[in-house]
């Protein structure tokens, strides 16, 4: 890298290196420990001893936990969730596996969106969406409720 | 002001902004230096993305941020379980100074063992000090300063 650079540039171009697999973990570390450290303040504990004596933790590990620090299982996770009474993780899993195995074109989809009903529509932007994601979609729901149609085109 | 060092902006967040301290004698600043220095060390990245996250997402929450002085403004950024460690000083939640770091020695786990860091800590309170007295002696905030300083 030039010298000349601010440390401004330097540091952003640095960013733009970081791993996908980095900032994926460095996101999660730090949205749980927040999740965690906000749900205890909003918990019937006192405080954060309190708290860890209440799940059996040693206060020490419950800071390393707050700080981001630890790799910590589902199975903590869970404990924690138990005794906070909150939903610290959640996982999308609204498309099931049976779902996922129609692969739909987007242009498809959008030519029966007229189709729909309030409801069938507000789920098909929900598809058209994925879709846009370059993930891959399901049809399975619709095509189910509107079989005729798709039968037709 | 007539300090021995110039104070630099290094990335301006919305929760938070990061400024680094470049010494009147130092090509690079001390955030800079700590960047290159270790870069082959794979705790950088975690570094970098943490320190953005802390800009754009959090602000500099206590959780964070161990205190490593006397004075509680001094400290380090809290990383993953590694040795590295990034000095800094730290304004409310939303000013971080950061200064330069280093390696702990695994075998010598405190901090006032590990000499090369603590003289890293030691300067970082000089500069401390000597910021809160001009502000003081001003009527300056932090921020006023900043803004008059850290370009």
């Amino acid at each position: 890298m030039k010298m000349n650079k601010s440390d401004k540039e330097y540091f952003e171009e640095l960013l733009a290196q970081v791993p996908d697999d980095v900032v994926r973990l460095v996101d999660h570390q730090m949205e749980i420990s927040v999740a965690i450290a906000d749900a205890i303040d909003r918990s019937k504990y006192k405080n954060r001893k309190e708290f860890a004596e209440a799940i059996g933790m040693k206060p020490s590990m419950l800071s390393r936990i707050l700080a981001g620090n630890v790799n910590l299982t589902l199975k903590t996770i869970t404990k924690i969730e138990s005794a906070l009474e909150t939903e610290i993780i959640n996982v999308n899993t609204q498309l099931s596996v049976q779902e996922k195995q129609y692969n739909i074109p987007p242009e498809l989809i959008t030519s029966f969106s007229s189709y729909f009903t309030q409801k069938e529509a507000s789920l098909f932007n929900r598809i058209k969406q994925y879709s846009e994601d370059g993930v891959l979609i399901s049809g399975s729901v619709f095509c189910g409720v509107k079989e005729g149609v798709y039968g037709n085109a | 002001m007539n300090f021995n060092f110039n104070i630099n902006e290094v990335y301006p967040g919305s929760k938070a902004r990061i400024y680094t301290i470049r010494y009147k004698n130092e090509d690079k600043s001390e955030f800079r230096k700590f960047l290159e220095d270790f870069s082959g060390n794979p705790e950088i990245d975690q570094i970098t993305h943490r320190l953005q996250n802390i800009t754009e997402r959090y602000g500099l929450r206590d959780d964070w941020f161990r205190q490593e002085s006397r004075n509680p403004k001094i400290g380090r950024i809290l990383l993953d379980s590694g040795l590295l460690r990034l000095f800094c000083i730290r304004w409310e939640n939303d000013i971080i100074i950061l200064g330069y770091g280093g390696e702990k020695d695994p075998k010598k786990p405190k901090l006032i063992d590990n000499p090369d860091l603590m003289t890293i800590v030691n300067k970082l309170e000089t500069v401390y000090d000597q910021i809160s007295y001009y502000i003081k002696r001003n009527g300056l905030t932090i921020r006023e300063f900043l803004e008059l300083e850290g370009k």
